[in-house]
Formats: structure tokens, sequence, C-alpha cells
């Protein structure tokens, strides 16, 4: 997800805060909580985001919805970004706070593309795979694409592994085809 | 009946398979966020570099072929790409590859004679490119001061006016710049002609020709013209027509300069047109608007002008010295091997003036960058002055040094004359009474302008320029009437043709004019004189 320079900025802040109080676990927590929350229920989002409901309702729903759950911390934290009116916000600081956290605790995430779902020891074997060429923590997420045919494509950033079937197909149809015209 | 024996057709699958490895493939990608007008902005492809081709393989266009663009902007968290084919087929959230290639083309002799588009694929319908090519980057920094050397072999248009007034020499650049309808392509198509003479000596220019959103029509007469004048076998063709897309024609001047730099740095001679550079600097003008880059005078983005610097600085005579010729910087891998001193390359950029206006934002900027420029006038061109070349405005900065010596020597009275005929035909048409040598100068320079006069597609070698401005010299033209002047050319080089054959091959080659010859010269001018004169 494409994220705003602004919500990159609230969401440094937050993690560079939360692992000076040394509370960075419990943050990370609250803010996965929050993330659930706004992904789960589309009304929060357009709540939020909507231009014309006024920004201190939008804080006092926050507070209702949060307060008791999470820490002092990103309580204070909501209600910063409520008085700096960047409610509209909150859904990709979450984002990007995960991203931020990530990023410091040295985990990637990678999609596994695949034509049939892959049984337990697979996946397992794949991800020690990953972990062992990158030297990082791996979140493997598997997508089924039956058109793939076989094989597997991985990708871990912009960068694609990729020996699938349908693509090595179609670099053979790039040969053949070239090789007739000449 | 030719059959294809199925053993044949096994072992050529079993050739093409070879090469089919079983290795997983790593490539980079993005996903396009927005498109349109050529445009399209990509989220992710975060290592790719400015200038590197992308394609789009999920966007298939109506022959099934993927979509290529070229990495223009890198933003903090976008990448603008400008589209070669047709953005129609783009949709949002396709898939952007990195090729890891900079914008590049294949070039090798195998390109003469034909005609591509701006990526170095074959556009005639003559298959593909044969012969050993190399990968050369449309984009190359200029060669440094070090391997570079000034002018000093001649470049022969075959025009009179020019070769004698406003001399090209190899490696120089050379304005070209007129209205529209003025001749400006005539010229151009002229000196491609005119190489045909060097293909058989040890240095042969060898032509490009890019045509920059031109019609389709043009491009395709152009071709004809120079295939029925035997140039074709040594030129080739960059055609970026109006129809193509905006990045094509930024690009297609770019292509032409990669094209002439391989034969300038192989040791050779190659001359390459950019018709026309107005149009380049609006399809660019139409890129930078559509990425939001900021206008500037005449909303042409700031970097304009480096856009047409750093093209024409590719225009190089490259030193005469092998060891320091291969340390030029900036050559690409493959041509290493292949790197000779002593070749040039030379630019005759075309821009297209409206209503004579040279200090518009374009004009000034490629008068500045070049070394002269050849003016054609509108009405020049209407008097029936054709090449409609204003010598007065014209000039050369460097051609000079490079011009054959006695056409050297002649040039300079040649200049002065014409210079004074100006002046004086401002007073001529208030049809007052002269004095007898002002009419005598008025004569004499109507003849020669008469004698500068020179049919489209018929360029003349430089021993019978010489030979004509000899005549012209001595003031015999005065004898004849302005319209007998054409036929006297006639009838003049024909004589010295066949009486002279090996003088004049001696002029060629050396470029002096013996006493003795010119004297002989004299002789059958004044032959020829009578012989018309009588006639009458």
């Amino acid at each position: 997800m494409l994220v705003s320079k602004a919500a990159r900025r609230y969401a440094t802040a937050l993690l560079e805060l939360a692992i000076e109080k040394d509370v960075l676990e419990r943050t990370l927590e609250d803010v996965l909580l929050i993330k659930g929350t706004i992904e789960s229920s589309r009304d929060l989002l357009v709540f939020l985001r909507s231009p014309v409901i006024k920004p201190d309702k939008k804080v006092a729903a926050l507070n209702e919805i949060f307060a008791e759950k999470v820490s002092d911390l990103v309580q204070k934290y909501i209600t910063l970004i409520a008085r700096k009116n960047r409610q509209n916000m909150l859904d990709e600081i979450v984002t990007a706070f995960v991203d931020k956290y990530n990023d410091h605790a040295g985990i990637i995430s990678a999609e596994v593309f695949v034509a049939k779902e892959l049984d337990d020891k697979q996946l397992a074997e794949v991800k020690q795979t990953l972990e062992n060429f990158t030297n990082k923590t791996v979140n493997v997420s598997t997508i089924v694409q039956e058109d793939l045919k076989g094989g597997m494509a991985v990708k871990i950033d912009d960068t694609v592994i990729n020996a699938t079937v349908k693509y090595k197909l179609e670099q053979l149809e790039d040969v053949f085809l070239s090789a007739a015209k000449e | 009946m030719s059959q294809v024996r199925p053993d044949e057709v096994s072992a050529i699958l079993r050739k093409q398979l070879s090469g089919f490895d079983n290795e997983a493939d790593t490539y980079d990608v993005g996903t396009v966020l927005e498109v349109g007008d050529g445009i399209a902005r990509v989220y992710g492809l975060s290592k790719v570099q400015a200038g590197e081709l992308v394609e789009l393989p999920d966007s298939k266009d109506q022959k099934g072929k993927s979509v290529t663009g070229m990495v223009l902007n890198l933003e903090e968290d976008n990448v603008g790409i400008v589209l070669f084919g047709s953005s129609s087929a783009v949709e949002e959230g396709h898939t952007v590859k990195r090729t890891n290639d900079i914008a590049s083309m294949n070039v090798g002799e195998g390109l003469l004679g034909r005609v591509i588009d701006p990526l170095g694929i074959p556009i005639d319908g003559k298959g593909a490119i044969t012969g050993e090519t190399v990968r050369l980057p449309l984009e190359r920094k200029a060669p440094g001061v070090i391997y570079r050397e000034p002018v000093t072999e001649p470049l022969q248009t075959g025009l009179k006016s020019i070769d004698s007034l406003i001399p090209i020499g190899r490696g120089q650049r050379e304005l070209i710049i007129g209205d529209r309808q003025t001749g400006k392509t005539a010229v151009a198509i002229d000196t491609i002609i005119n190489q045909k003479e060097t293909q058989n000596t040890d240095k042969p220019v060898y032509c490009i020709y890019v045509a920059v959103g031109q019609k389709g029509s043009t491009v395709a007469n152009i071709r004809k013209v120079l295939e029925e004048n035997g140039a074709m076998e040594y030129t080739t063709i960059v055609a970026a027509p109006a129809s193509v897309s905006a990045p094509m024609r930024y690009i297609a001047p770019f292509a032409g300069a990669a094209i002439g730099e391989f034969f300038r740095d192989t040791g050779r001679h190659a001359l390459v047109i950019y018709d026309d550079l107005s149009k380049q600097a609006v399809a660019y003008r139409e890129l930078s608007l559509l990425l939001k880059r900021p206008p500037g005078r005449e909303a042409y983005p700031g970097d304009v002008f480096y856009l047409h610097s750093r093209l024409l600085e590719r225009a190089a005579k490259i030193i005469n010295d092998d060891k320091i010729a291969k340390q030029m910087n900036n050559i690409p891998e493959e041509l290493k091997s292949k790197v000779k001193g002593g070749g040039s390359l030379t630019a005759l950029p075309v821009i297209e003036t409206q209503a004579g206006d040279v200090s518009a934002y374009i004009p000034t900027n490629v008068i500045s960058i070049t070394d002269g420029q050849i003016f054609l006038d509108t009405d020049l061109f209407n008097q029936g002055i054709r090449p409609a070349i204003d010598v007065g405005t014209s000039v050369s900065r460097v051609g000079g040094s490079a011009q054959v010596k006695s056409m050297k020597k002649l040039s300079g009275t040649l200049k002065l004359d014409l210079a004074q005929y100006r002046e004086l035909e401002a007073f001529a048409k208030f049809g007052s009474d002269l004095d007898a040598s002002t009419q005598a100068q008025l004569r004499t320079g109507e003849r020669t302008v008469e004698l500068l006069k020179q049919g489209e597609y018929q360029p003349l070698p430089v021993e019978k320029q010489i030979a004509l401005l000899k005549v012209n010299d001595k003031g015999l033209l005065n004898k004849l009437e302005v319209t007998q002047i054409s036929e006297f050319e006639d009838q003049f080089l024909e004589t010295v043709g066949l009486k002279y054959e090996k003088e004049m091959d001696a002029l060629a080659d050396s470029g002096t004019l013996s006493d003795t010859f010119g004297d002989k010269l004299i002789e059958i001018a004044n032959s020829v004189i009578d012989q018309i004169t009588a006639k009458n």
C-alpha cells in the first residue's frame, strides 16, 4: 500500500518513542489492534475519512473505541493525531508503523505464488529456504493462482524470483516466435 | 517444390530448446498506479535506473506484443515512465518489469540501406538486421577534449553556394534553418546524395537521416529519392513520423547519434541529419509537461538547452591516434575492441522557424550550440533563387580551415562581390541613373547569383565547382545574358569533362588548381561563350 509522507513521519515518531520508552512490543500489539479494527470495519474507515464529520466527534469516537484497550502511550498518540487533525490518516499511519517495525526488527514479508495450496511441511521448507537466503525472519503469505500451472514464484519487496511453468512457457513462446521471424 | 524435412525441423527445435534453462529467473517489478497521455506512474521498481527500459508483460497491444517504456522520472514514492506503445493497452494494477537495459539499440553495418524505428527495429519489411551488431546506448557522453581534433577535412555538400561560401568540415555541426517550404530537407538530401562520390575513396561518409515528426509520406518519398539516386546503400533512415508517440520522437535523434558514433568510434566518417529538432523539442515539451516538470520560456522545460547541446556535442572529429582514442571516455564494453582514431561525426540539425523568427527560443538555442548556420529565406525561394541560401546571414565558424585550397582562394572575392551586390541591389530598384562602375557591379552580381542556382538532387563535384567559380572570378560571364548562364554551365562542364578528364581528377584529388590548367579552363570558357553568343 502506498502511504503518504506525513503518515510515515507520524509512524517514525511513534516507533522512536516506543523504543526509547522500551514499550515496543506493547505498542506493536496496540497498533495491530487498531489496524485490525480499521480493516475489519469499513464503517470506521469511512467515518474517519469523511470530511463532513466534525473532528471532535472523531476524537470522541476513537477514544471510546480504544480507551481501556490500549496503552497510555498509544492513547496519548491518538489524541495527538486528533489534535493535529490527522485522524483521516490513521489507517495509513498504522500500516506505516508496521512496515517500520518490520524494518527495525529485521522481518521481511514474502508473497509466494503457487498453482496449488502448499501443505505445512512444504511451507516450512519454503520459509526456511528464504530465511537462509535473506538472513532475516520471513513472513510468508501464500497466494494460489491456478493459471500458473505449476512451479513457484516468490516476491520479496520489488524483486520476483520466478520459476513457474506459466512463465517458462511464455519465455519459450518468445524464443520460438523470434526465431520464426528470422 | 521445396520440402521441409521432419528431421530438419526437430534439429531446429532442439537447437532452440538447448538455450532453454530450468533455472529460476530473478527480476524487479512494480505496479501501475495511473496511466494516461503516454505516461504511467509506477509504484515499486525501487532499484530502477533513470533511462532504463521497462516492459509491461500484462499490457498487450493489438499485435499481442507487450508494451515497453522508458524511466524518466524517479520520485520519492513513484516512478514516472513514458510508454513507447499504445497507452490504451495499459491498465491500473498491471505489472511493470525491469529489463536492466539502459535505452539502447543494436548497431552495425547491417543498418545501412534500412529504415528503422528509434529502438533499432526495422520497419521497411526487409526482415531482421543482418550481420554483426554491437549494443550501444542511445544516451552517451560526448568525447572529452583530449580525444578531439580541430576540423580539417571537408565534407562536400555538392551545393555550389554552400561549398564555396559556407564550407562544412567533417566533425562540424552546421544548422540548417528556415521557414517551412524553403528547401531545408532538400539541402540535407542533396548532401547525402553527394556522399556517393566518397564511397569509392578510402574515407567514405556513411549517412544517417533522422526523420522526427514528419509525415509518413514524406519519409517514404525521401527513401524513394535516395534509392533512385543510389544513395540508400550507405544511408540509414531512422523514422519517427508524426504518428508515433512523443517518447519515440524524443529519442529518435539520440538513436541517430548512436549509429553515427558507431562509425565515428571505429575510425570512419559519418554524417547525421536531424530533421527536425524543433519537432523533437515539442515532443520533449509534451513529455515534460505530462511528467509535471515545471515549464519555462514558451512552456519548454528548463533542460531543453541541454537536450540539444548534449546531442550535438556528440558530433566530433576524433583524434587520429589509436592509442589515445582507445582511452576515450564512455566507450561501451562491446565496442572497445573495435575503437580506432581519425573518425568523425558531422551533424546537420534542421530547425524550422515561424515566419522567419530566428529569435524564438529553440532557434536561438541551437544557433548558439552549432558551429554556424545555413539560413534559408522564403523571399529568395519565391524569387527563384534555389537553394534559397541567404549568403549574408549564413556563416560557418570552423569550416573555412577544412576548405579545399583553390576553392578557398576563389571564395574570398566571391563573398565580397555578393555582399556588395546585395547592398547595391536596393538602390537599383529605384531605377535612377547609375554610374558605369555600379552598373558593372550589378551586372556581375546578377550573374554570380544565377551561377549559384542549382537544381534539386543535382549535386556538383568540387572540381567542377572550382572550374565554374574560376570562370566567374575572371568576369567572363558578363559577356552573357543572365538567361544564358545555365546553358553555359552545362556546355562548359561537358566540354571540360571530355577534354580534360585527367586534369579534373587531379584537381579533385589535390584540390589545387594549377595556373596552366586555369588558363586552359578560361580558354574553353571563352570558346563556349562565343558559341552561345554567336547562336543568338
